[in-house]
Parts: C-alpha cells; sequence; structure tokens
C-alpha cells in the first residue's frame, strides 16, 4: 500500500539535508560579522548583508556532480556613501586593498571579476564560501526614474549600483536591489511562515538540543516555510536536471527566476498549506505559462489575462525583478531560445519526479524517481535502501552504446 | 545469413527465460515471432528506467534479414523521429548490428544492446530532450557515420573512399592507404578495416552499402 504522507516526509528529509545545518548558519552569521568589523578597522564603513539564497533561507548544497563542494553564500558589502563618489572600478579596489593587505584574508581570499570569494575551513567535511559583492548606494536621479517606473515604489529606496566588469580593467555601474528583492519576498513569505513556525521550530528544536537550550534561541534565519522548501526543491532538482545536458551551465534557469516566479505564483495561494500542495500549485501555473512557447501574447491574454509572471508582448519572453524596473530577468531567454523550450520541459519532469510519484502503486517506481529527480546520492544519505528494488538496473556504458537511426 | 532455425530456438528459449512474459507467437521455416511485455531496467548518466512495454519481435530465418522490433504497446510517440510507421523500431544501421551478429553476437545480447538502449535512450530523449548517446543521421548520413566510427575516421569522404577499396580491392598492408594520407595502409587505417577485406561476409556487407550509394550518387548526376 502506497503511503503518501510518509512518501512526502522522506522528500522532505531529503531536501532538509541539502540544508545549510544550524551549526554552518552560526557560523557565517559570525564570519560576515567579523568581515565588516575588518573593513571597519580598515576605514571602509559598510553594512555588509546577505543577498539570494542565504538572504531567502533557501540555501542548497550546490554542485549536483561533487558531493564534496562548499556551500556558497553571497553578501552584499554597501560603502557608505553613493556610486557619485566613485569610480566603478575605484570602488571594487579599495575593497580589494583592504583585503588583500590583511594576514587574515589575504590567505584566503580569491578576486573574481565582480566579487570576492573568502574560503572557510569545512566543518564535518563540508566547507562554505563568502562572496562578497561591492556596491554603493544609487544616485537619487537614478532612483527618482526607477520609482516613476516600478510596480512596487516603496522597494526603491534600497537600489545599489555594483561595479560590473566589461573586459579587461574596465567597470560600469549596474544597478541592482537585493534589499528591495528580499523585502518583497518577506512579505509574500512571511504568511507561509506564519502558518506552519511553531511545529517546525520545535521540529527544528528536538532535532539540535544539542546546539540550543530553547526553541526561542533559534535564529528565525533557520525557519522554513513550505515556500522556501518548494524554492529550495525546485533548485536542487534543477541543478541535478541540467547536469545531465550537454549545454546544461548555459541553458539552466537562474536561481532569481525561480525566487522570483515561484513567489510571485505562491502570493496568489493560501499559506495554510503543505509544501506538496504548494509544489503542485506552482507547477500547474508555469505549465499553464509554457503555453506562451505556442500561443501569441494576445491569445493567451485573452485565454489567462490574469497571468502575468512571463510574459512575451512583441515574442519577447519577460520575467519582472519586483525590486528593479529596468531588469528583466528573462534576458539571456531572448538570446537563446533553447531556455524556454529547456525551462518547460524541466518543470514537467519536476511534477513526474516530486509529485506524481507519490501516487505511484509501487514502492520501488516511486524510489527511481526521486533519485531521477534529486540524484541517488543525496537520496540514499538520507533514505538508505528504503523503496529499493532487489534488482539493481545494469547501467548501459557510453562508449559504443547503441544510436539510433532511421532509413529515408 | 543471420539465424538458422536450430540456433535460433536455443536463442529464443534462453530470452523467454530472460523475459518471462514474452510469448512465442508463430514459429514455421520462414520466421519466429514473440509477443508480450518486456521489462527494461536500465541505468546510465544518472538516470533509470524500470518500465515494460509491449512489442512484437520478429526473428527472420535462413535470411540476410535482421531481426525488428514492433512497438505494438504504442508507447514511443509519433513525432518520435526513430520509429517507421509501421511500428518498427529504427534501433541502429543495418550494417552495425549485421557486423554484431558475424562477431558472434547472440539474440540475448541484440535485446541488451539495442533494445533496451532503444528504450533508455527513448524515455532519455522524453525527459531531456536530447539524446543520451548521440543519434545517427536519418539515411545516408547516419549509414556513414556508422562506418565512420568503424574505420576511426571522422572524415566522410576519406571513409567512402575506405568503404570504396574495401569493396572492390585487396588488402595491401605496404601499398599507400585509399583515405589519401600518403602513408602505407598498415601504419594508417589498416589495423581498423582490415577484418573488412579479410572476412567475406563484411565485405559483402560493405559492398551492398557502396554500391547503394554509387548507385544513388549516378540517379543524382543523371537528374542533374
Amino acid at each position: 500500500m502506497k503511503n503518501i504522507p510518509e512518501r512526502q516526509k522522506d522528500i522532505l528529509s531529503i531536501i532538509a539535508s541539502l540544508d545549510i545545518s544550524p551549526t554552518m548558519y552560526r557560523n557565517a552569521v559570525e564570519k560576515y560579522k567579523v568581515i565588516t568589523k575588518f573593513l571597519s578597522d580598515c576605514g571602509i564603513e559598510a553594512d555588509m548583508y546577505p543577498q539570494g539564497s542565504f538572504a531567502f533561507g533557501t540555501v542548497v548544497r550546490p554542485n549536483a556532480k561533487d558531493p564534496s563542494a562548499n556551500y556558497d553564500l553571497d553578501f552584499i558589502c554597501q560603502v557608505s556613501g553613493s556610486r557619485a563618489d566613485y569610480a566603478p572600478s575605484e570602488l571594487r579596489q579599495k575593497i580589494e586593498d583592504a583585503f588583500t593587505s590583511s594576514a587574515i584574508y589575504g590567505g584566503k581570499l580569491k578576486v573574481c571579476k565582480e566579487c570576492f570569494t573568502v574560503e572557510y575551513a569545512d566543518i564535518n567535511g563540508v566547507g562554505f564560501t563568502i562572496d562578497i559583492v561591492p556596491a554603493a548606494d544609487e544616485t537619487s536621479e537614478n532612483k527618482k526614474r526607477l520609482t516613476q517606473k516600478s510596480l512596487a515604489p516603496e522597494l526603491i529606496g534600497t537600489a545599489i549600483a555594483i561595479p560590473k566588469h566589461n573586459g579587461e580593467r574596465n567597470y560600469s555601474w549596474l544597478t541592482n536591489n537585493p534589499k528591495g528583492f528580499r523585502i518583497w519576498f518577506d512579505k509574500i513569505n512571511e504568511p507561509f511562515l506564519a502558518a506552519s513556525r511553531e511545529t517546525y521550530r520545535q521540529h527544528l528544536f528536538e532535532d539540535n538540543r544539542t546546539l540550543f537550550s530553547s526553541v526561542e534561541e533559534i535564529p528565525h534565519g533557520l525557519d522554513r516555510s513550505a515556500l522556501q522548501r518548494v524554492i529550495q526543491l525546485l533548485k536542487y532538482h534543477r541543478d541535478v536536471y541540467y547536469a545531465k545536458l550537454e549545454d546544461g551551465d548555459d541553458l539552466k534557469p537562474i536561481s532569481a527566476i525561480i525566487n522570483a516566479v515561484a513567489t510571485q505564483i505562491a502570493s496568489q495561494y493560501t499559506p495554510y498549506c503543505s509544501v506538496f500542495e504548494l509544489l503542485e500549485y506552482v507547477l500547474n501555473e508555469l505549465n499553464i505559462y509554457a503555453q506562451q512557447e505556442k500561443l501569441t501574447f494576445k491569445e493567451f491574454t485573452q485565454m489567462y489575462g490574469s497571468r502575468t509572471v512571463f510574459s512575451r508582448p512583441d515574442g519577447k519572453w519577460y520575467i519582472s525583478n519586483p525590486a528593479n524596473p529596468e531588469d528583466n530577468l528573462a534576458d539571456k531567454w531572448n538570446q537563446d531560445g533553447r531556455i524556454p523550450t529547456y525551462f518547460f520541459r524541466w518543470v514537467k519532469a519536476v511534477r513526474t519526479d516530486l509529485i506524481e510519484s507519490l501516487q505511484q502503486e509501487n514502492e520501488q517506481q516511486f524510489r527511481i524517481a526521486i533519485e531521477n529527480g534529486l540524484g541517488s546520492m543525496a537520496v540514499s544519505s538520507v533514505l538508505g535502501k528504503k523503496y529499493c528494488s532487489p534488482i539493481t538496473p545494469k547501467p548501459i556504458v557510453l562508449q559504443g552504446a547503441a544510436k539510433p537511426y532511421r532509413s529515408l | 545469413m543471420i539465424f538458422f532455425k536450430e540456433s535460433a530456438v536455443q536463442q529464443v528459449n534462453n530470452l523467454l527465460r530472460l523475459y518471462d512474459k514474452l510469448q512465442i507467437c508463430t514459429m514455421d521455416e520462414t520466421q519466429i515471432v514473440l509477443v508480450g511485455p518486456i521489462l527494461v531496467n536500465r541505468s546510465s548518466k544518472g538516470f533509470q528506467v524500470c518500465k515494460e512495454y509491449t512489442v512484437k519481435i520478429v526473428i527472420p530465418l535462413e535470411s540476410e534479414e535482421l531481426p525488428y522490433v514492433l512497438d505494438t504497446g504504442n508507447h514511443i510517440d509519433s513525432n518520435y523521429p526513430h520509429r517507421y510507421l509501421s511500428g518498427k523500431l529504427c534501433l541502429e544501421t543495418d550494417a552495425n548490428v549485421k557486423i554484431r551478429f558475424i562477431d558472434g553476437f547472440s539474440l540475448e545480447a541484440w535485446m541488451t544492446e539495442y533494445v533496451e538502449p532503444y528504450y533508455f535512450s527513448y524515455e532519455f530523449f522524453q525527459r531531456y530532450g536530447e539524446f543520451p548517446f548521440g543519434e545517427r543521421g536519418h539515411g545516408w548520413d547516419g549509414i556513414i557515420q556508422a562506418y565512420s566510427e568503424l574505420f576511426n575516421e571522422p572524415d566522410y569522404i576519406k571513409t567512402i573512399r575506405l568503404m570504396k577499396s574495401i569493396s572492390i580491392g585487396q588488402y595491401r598492408g605496404h601499398a599507400l592507404c585509399p583515405c589519401g594520407s600518403g602513408q602505407k595502409l598498415r601504419a594508417c587505417h589498416g589495423p581498423f578495416i582490415m577484418k573488412f577485406y579479410a572476412d567475406n561476409r563484411l565485405k559483402t556487407i560493405v559492398r551492398k552499402d557502396y554500391f547503394s550509394l554509387e548507385e544513388e550518387v549516378r540517379k543524382y548526376d543523371k537528374q542533374r
């Protein structure tokens, strides 16, 4: 007999095992605060704050191909003053000079074109890196222009400019707004968090009694709502799926798209839902948007007028960045037409592996589906041999494997 | 000739043990036909398929024709480019499969190395939009590509030169390689193509394809 709640619990345990651990979370917070103090000691007054998955609470273990890969945690280092006070290359250089002159950071610093990466030692075999992107406040003229264009003008106040690399030593400013994005996300996520907070925190406390002496002590950055879990499942499934494609790295949707579209879609749903109800709802909606591959923009709007998460006016894909009206998250989709096709095909695979698999009469088929979706390593490390078939599949050796043919 | 009845019956019995839901539908002097579901439980590239497919397998006896599979369960989407309208699956080029049978290939190996991977490739393609092991071009492209792999020669023109030499020439290791490299055959493609000169059955396969290609080119030239 299939036990759907148990299968759901098992998938959730797998995704929880790929999340950042409370110990690493605590460690990372401590480390970035130390960096802020270090910069201040160097005479650089800066606000360091998390962006991306660490800010949203949607971290997943990176690189499905390499089990020992580090977690990448992204931070913005916003110096005081606005972009008008610096040339972009000058701001970048200033931060670089501070780090490279330091005895502590000099050794473990990697200087990249647009960020600085500090690597921290492993804890239980897994380490993390802190990626620091230098930034300065956007100018008030630019913010005014953005505010006029924005559908959420209240978010624009936190817009920043970051030095963007254009080749050689040439840098220009790029507008971004990670704080605004986070405020937008937190607002939609809050009711989802509230709906499950108490039970979730109680469970986390029971699993980590050595770390916390009470539930209250658990940092809220470790809370996970149904929405956050859905985003984590989508991101990890994406990593496993696209790793199998020839040009996977060029084709895979960026995390910002997954965050933006899942959150936007979730805002139309009830927060009193399970992870799987929300996941199914998000996938259903994405499947409807997939029709834009075939329908004209006019036809789609006539049929599904209220759906605007993805749009294609004049044939070009558009996914809005809620905190920056001048940013189109789907820019790359318009340069490589394969990206949307692969994206909507991937959505179908997520459905097969994480939703339809729950209904499989046969336990082994459930196991195969989640291994296809989340990788055998992640699944085995949590579930062991549970649901496994006694007959292991026979591998097909790549070298010399038959290629299908067709005569004319 | 690929199968004599006696050895075919023995191999079919092995197949029926391996695929226990498969049954003999007809057996006469010209062919053996098997019908029923086969279980494909294979993995590659971190993807696993474990699924039953209903098929009809036809094994021609005392004939040059290869065994073939019909997708009687209609599992393969009609838009999939490697299935004929009749439902026959395009497993590989004939030459490729025939050469394997000459090398002592069994029906069981044919199932595990061609038929099962065919279904695996299909499921992989449906899921990822890519072929896990690549695909052959249609028509002559695919045939020449298969020979190009067998001869270890990436250039198609040179591959055709080698096919021609095998079809109408003899192996002379000290002579210049027909590919046009200027090297002696034994130091060039010799190690890969010697057996095609030496074994008449292999030579016949190459010859058949080469002469059809020549005929095709002649027709094309005439039309122009």
